[in-house]
């Protein structure tokens, strides 16, 4: 009796720490959500209360050329980035799947550049991009691939592809790493018996391989989609989403008007656009991986 | 396959692991070269791929010029402080999900994972507001209330998974024995998890060592920044620091790149949430 009832007590306890848990994560996560949309109504400046101002805010953006500009920027960083990294990813689960000297020692190695803080490399970055004293120019010129040093900071073309280089260089070894782990899982005498079977090594790819990697793929995509898409540091600290707002995204876009420009409301409205695309990517990864639970 | 094929395979895979390996560590070996550099060297127009001379000088300027210290300091704290009571709160909300009957149960890891998913850069705004309101803004008090929703979801989800192919008949026959749940818990079952609980609480740690937008919007004492905003301030000046800059990033990066070495196992089984299965 008295056994039963402590252990009722316990459960209590337990229960309770849950319960603020998830209390304290709707607090300062769920409830600012939702408050972002009422003060993307209003015209609250940092440092004053707003009133409400009714869609103001998002006629403005939409007549706004940066905004639109910022739009079509996040498309293509997205869409790039993402595309980029899974090859690159892939290329090297590929090559670390293979039976060369030192390959935990690689696999380490070419970690690094996702276990590093993201602000530490990019500074690292931005410092070989810079257009004087930069080693990237450099060691183009050296090798006579240009003839003069380019603005990879500079130049709004060029710094698009240098924010998307940088985010591919740290996203790819995500990629890499899961797919590798779903490589090794598949079991050699698959290959074996494909290689009986007269297979070539592409027919050996797509029947096996392809198969075997596409949920852990499929997984990473989603995953990696949601955080590019709200990533911020990378841009900010290469460009501050210059030269020109050539390569401004949501995050920092809406990073300048609230805290630059001090125009808090307009800068909730703004980050306020991610949201729909990320709540569908969100529920589907939910989805995708409690399908698999389930189906386990 | 002919032996010639095999072998010029593999050559192929070696040039092919070269190409990655100059790829992913340069900019590493670069930051590292810098931040040992003379103040002459680092602005040559011909870069030395390698120093002149050594000189600790730069390890020595952020801490006396930048303040570096204090920085480094409230980063530790922050990151401590959260990581312990985001594993404590995760282990027993982890417990929760896997081993209790109740109402709702199944909804939960949903939240969490739902949670983990959702980027700061969209809650970034109303939650200054929110720390600004409650009297926490510009102190890394603010970043206390914020940051465990960064890493109780994160081990929340990982010993989720992990607990979700623990034997758990090890517990059952502790409570033959008269244990309480609380006890078992904490006689039995963490001892035999300690390995994944450990590296959970790792990387939560380095989830806020390296964490940046709250803390750049929070923050604007110079008492109070972390090792983040030291940094990127030194972005300000006309002509930036380079060598002290490498050198506070390497200061930065060095606990992660330990950290990851020793846990990489567990880590990446739990980034890429394959792990779900168990």
């Amino acid at each position: 009796m008295t056994l039963t009832k402590s252990y009722l007590k316990e459960r209590n306890i337990f229960l309770f720490i849950l319960g603020a848990t998830l209390v304290y994560l709707f607090l300062v996560q769920g409830y600012p959500l939702l408050w972002s949309v009422y003060i993307s109504l209003t015209d609250q400046r940092i440092g004053t209360e707003g009133k409400i101002v009714g869609l103001r805010n998002y006629l403005e953006l939409f007549s706004s050329s940066s905004f639109w500009g910022t739009m079509g920027f996040t498309l293509i960083y997205v869409g790039s980035t993402i595309v980029l990294k899974l090859i690159w990813g892939m290329i090297m689960a590929l090559a670390l799947n293979q039976p060369l000297k030192g390959r935990n020692l690689y696999r380490a190695l070419l970690f690094l550049p996702w276990a590093l803080p993201t602000l530490t490399s990019v500074l690292a970055w931005r410092w070989m991009l810079g257009d004087v004293g930069g080693i990237v120019n450099y060691g183009l010129l050296q090798l006579g691939l240009i003839d003069r040093p380019l603005g990879w900071l500079a130049d709004p073309t060029l710094a698009r592809f240098s924010v998307i280089l940088v985010n591919v260089w740290r996203g790819a070894p995500f990629f890499g790493i899961s797919i590798l782990s779903a490589l090794q899982a598949i079991p050699d005498y698959l290959y074996e018996a494909a290689l009986i079977d007269g297979a070539s090594s592409w027919q050996a790819f797509r029947r096996i391989t392809l198969p075997a990697i596409q949920n852990v793929v499929a997984l990473v995509t989603l995953v990696s989609t949601i955080w590019t898409l709200a990533d911020f540091e990378i841009i900010w600290i290469m460009t501050r989403g210059g030269p020109a707002n050539a390569t401004h995204v949501f995050s920092t876009f809406s990073y300048l008007t609230a805290f630059r420009n001090l125009d808090l409301a307009k800068g909730v409205a703004i980050s306020l656009f991610m949201v729909p695309f990320s709540l569908l990517l969100m529920i589907v990864t939910l989805r995708f991986v409690f399908r698999e639970e389930g189906g386990a | 396959m002919s032996k010639e094929k095999r072998t010029s395979r593999l050559v192929f895979w070696y040039v092919l692991m070269a190409i990655l390996l100059l790829f992913a560590l340069f900019p590493i070996y670069w930051m590292f070269v810098t931040s040992f550099k003379p103040f002459g060297e680092v602005y040559l127009l011909t870069p030395k791929l390698w120093p002149g001379r050594f000189e600790w000088k730069n390890y020595i300027d952020i801490f006396t010029r930048y303040n570096y210290g204090v920085a480094l300091e409230n980063s530790i704290k922050v990151s401590l402080a959260v990581s312990v009571i985001s594993i404590l709160v995760a282990i027993f909300s982890a417990y929760c999900v896997i081993r209790l009957r109740f109402r709702g149960r199944r909804i939960v890891p949903h939240l969490i994972l739902f949670s983990y998913l959702i980027p700061r850069t969209i809650l970034f705004i109303p939650v200054y507001i929110l720390v600004y309101r409650l009297g926490l803004g510009n102190s890394i008090w603010g970043l206390l209330l914020t940051y465990p929703t960064i890493t109780i979801p994160y081990a929340t989800w990982i010993l989720i998974t992990y607990f979700q192919s623990f034997p758990f008949e090890v517990e059952e026959a502790a409570w033959v024995d008269g244990a309480s749940r609380i006890q078992a818990l904490f006689r039995i079952i963490l001892p035999i998890s300690l390995p994944s609980i450990i590296s959970t609480f790792i990387f939560s740690f380095t989830l806020c060592w390296s964490e940046y937008i709250y803390a750049l919007v929070m923050i604007n004492t110079k008492a109070q920044k972390t090792i983040t905003l030291a940094l990127s301030d030194m972005l300000v000046a006309d002509i930036i620091p380079w060598g002290p800059l490498m050198a506070g990033a390497v200061i930065a990066a060095l606990p992660a790149i330990i950290i990851y070495n020793l846990a990489s196992r567990y880590i990446v089984s739990g980034l890429s949430l394959g792990a779900v299965k168990g």
